[in-house]
């Protein structure tokens, strides 16, 4: 599996990933520092990490996973790649699941810049405008926990955004669904139903009922193991043409 | 060369829907050869070659590599295998060398063997460029490189000269032709194009809608294929007239006498000298090599299988 995985960074090299990587946390830096300098933020480090984190999870966690999970899948979609790397001596299944671990991977990363992004971006807008400095200690390991804990949560949508992406060869079929996903969640999210809704678990989280955000967690993280290894084996006995 | 097979099918079927792209197909590629897979665009080989890697399922039949049933042991069925299907799949981001790395990480080969196989296929000196760099011939070396990689005894080359200009093809010919000998390797090649294949294969199977046509040495093949000895006489009837007694179908066609004929030079020496003999000119003549698809109409036309 180490060298399935090393073979897909490798592909990964001088392709669009890196923007991805680094665009949307630079984005939430961006964001953050202009909304602390503004005056309209609340005056709480803790309370502003929190809303940052809320941006991530509820509408940029869900399109990062679609964006990268689809350009995954187009390294070999778009090379028909799947002709000589499905036909190596290594189980299908395994070569199919190296690539949503790879996904879970990557996304693990840009959480981390998503927190440095977050915490600097507090820092500068303070730094920027002194009168609107934030207040209290900088939250370090609540919010490390926060987005470990989202992290987590997504792994359903990761796995659902994989499985598309690997089996439609079209870019537009797992953009669609993300979209779609992700515009669901927006309109479900006061719902019942919404505790449930893949798109909608790592803004869960953030729950103040103890109950949901554990269930988020469990669901989100559970929920995408599971599917992550049976949506392998299903496209592993499919036919790659 | 061994009476073991490098690859052998037992009734290989494929459907698609109520379309069947290959029926009951029985290979065997002798160890140690090359294997010319022949047939028109659309006869079911790249869905065979696709079986025999395991990209595809069959609906009936199996598949043995090198003595490995593909469905109970695909992993080490697969583990003597190198492969380019269609056109050459390479990462145009990545470098030649950083393409034989990501495959080489794959199957597990050691680095220095990317060095080997850059070194046999001529690429040394522009493994560090970009592929998307790279002209279609490079790419095709290069994908015959990434299937050189940890020494397979088996290559399967799905029509691995398409698209290639003449010095392409040559070069890729003449790297084919060496794979056996200095590899060990058994190669099994498809193509829809006699004449690249006839210069490179000893062993060959021509199939059309699925179905085995022919299957042997490739000398039969064309043995029994039926050439066209085209001559320019200073009287076409009377020497239409003296084959037509000879037993030969000839007729004019463009100003010269067309005549079916084995492609072996002594049977055309002969008619030739027949002629001469009678006391003809002969200021013109050319053996018609059998095209494919001549080859192909023949055989067709014949309802003949020799599935053998």
């Amino acid at each position: 599996m180490i060298n399935l995985l090393r073979s897909d960074i490798l592909k990964l090299k001088r392709s669009l990933i890196l923007l991805l990587i680094f665009g949307v946390p630079l984005m939430l830096f961006i964001v953050q520092t202009a909304v602390i300098t503004s005056g309209n933020a609340p005056d709480q480090w803790r309370t502003v990490a929190m809303s940052g984190g809320a941006i991530w999870a509820y509408f940029l966690l869900p399109m990062t996973a679609t964006a990268m999970t689809a350009l995954i899948a187009q390294v070999e979609h778009g090379t028909r790649g799947w002709s000589y790397c499905l036909a190596t001596p290594r189980a299908k299944w395994m070569t199919l699941l190296s690539k949503s671990a790879l996904a879970v991977s990557l996304m693990a990363v840009v959480s981390v810049l998503i927190w440095c992004a977050l915490l600097l971006g507090g820092t500068a807008g303070g730094l920027i405008a002194p009168s609107e400095a934030l207040k209290g200690g900088i939250p370090f390991g609540f919010l490390a926990i926060l987005l470990f804990k989202m992290w987590l949560a997504s792994f359903l949508v990761i796995a659902i955004q994989s499985i598309i992406a690997l089996r439609f060869e079209s870019f537009a079929v797992a953009v669609v669904a993300g979209i779609s996903g992700t515009f669901v969640a927006v309109v479900a999210t006061s719902a019942k139903m919404g505790v449930y809704f893949p798109w909608l678990l790592p803004t869960n989280i953030l729950a103040s009922a103890p109950d949901r955000a554990v269930q988020a967690l469990i669901t989100g993280f559970a929920g995408g193991l599971i599917l992550m290894i049976a949506g392998s084996f299903w496209l592993a006995r499919r036919d790659w043409n | 060369m061994t009476n073991r097979c490098a690859v052998r099918t037992q009734s290989l079927s494929r459907k698609y829907g109520s379309f069947i792209a290959v029926d009951d197909l029985n290979l065997a590629v002798p160890a140690g050869s090359i294997f010319g897979f022949l047939g028109p665009n659309g006869a079911g080989k790249t869905t065979t070659i696709r079986m025999l890697l395991g990209l595809i399922r069959p609906n009936a039949g199996s598949v043995e590599i090198n003595g490995r049933d593909l469905a109970a042991d695909r992993k080490d069925a697969l583990a003597s295998v190198g492969a380019i299907v269609e056109t050459p799949t390479l990462y145009g981001n990545l470098t030649g060398r950083e393409n034989l790395k990501s495959a080489a990480l794959l199957i597990d080969c050691p680095d220095n063997d990317i060095d080997r196989v850059l070194e046999i296929v001529s690429l040394v000196r522009v493994a560090d460029k970009r592929v998307k760099e790279y002209s279609l011939g490079m790419r095709q070396r290069l994908a015959l490189a990434r299937a050189l990689l940890g020494s397979p005894k088996l290559l399967i080359l799905d029509e691995p000269t398409n698209g290639l200009d003449p010095s392409g093809i040559a070069d890729m010919r003449t790297l084919i032709r060496r794979l056996p000998a200095d590899f060990g390797a058994t190669v099994l090649l498809s193509s829809h194009i006699l004449v690249e294949v006839e210069q490179i294969a000893d062993h060959c199977a021509l199939i059309n809608h699925g179905k085995t046509l022919f299957q042997g040495r490739l000398d039969d093949l064309i043995a029994e294929a039926k050439a066209t000895l085209a001559i320019q006489s200073a009287d076409a009837q009377r020497t239409i007239s003296f084959l037509q007694s000879k037993g030969v179908a000839a007729e004019e066609k463009n100003g010269l006498v067309e005549a079916p004929c084995a492609f072996d030079r002594r049977e055309c020496a002969a008619l030739l000298t027949a002629i001469v003999t009678d006391g003809q000119e002969i200021s013109y003549f050319e053996l018609k090599r059998p095209s494919l698809e001549n080859l192909f109409l023949q055989m067709t036309a014949r309802g003949e299988t020799n599935p053998s």
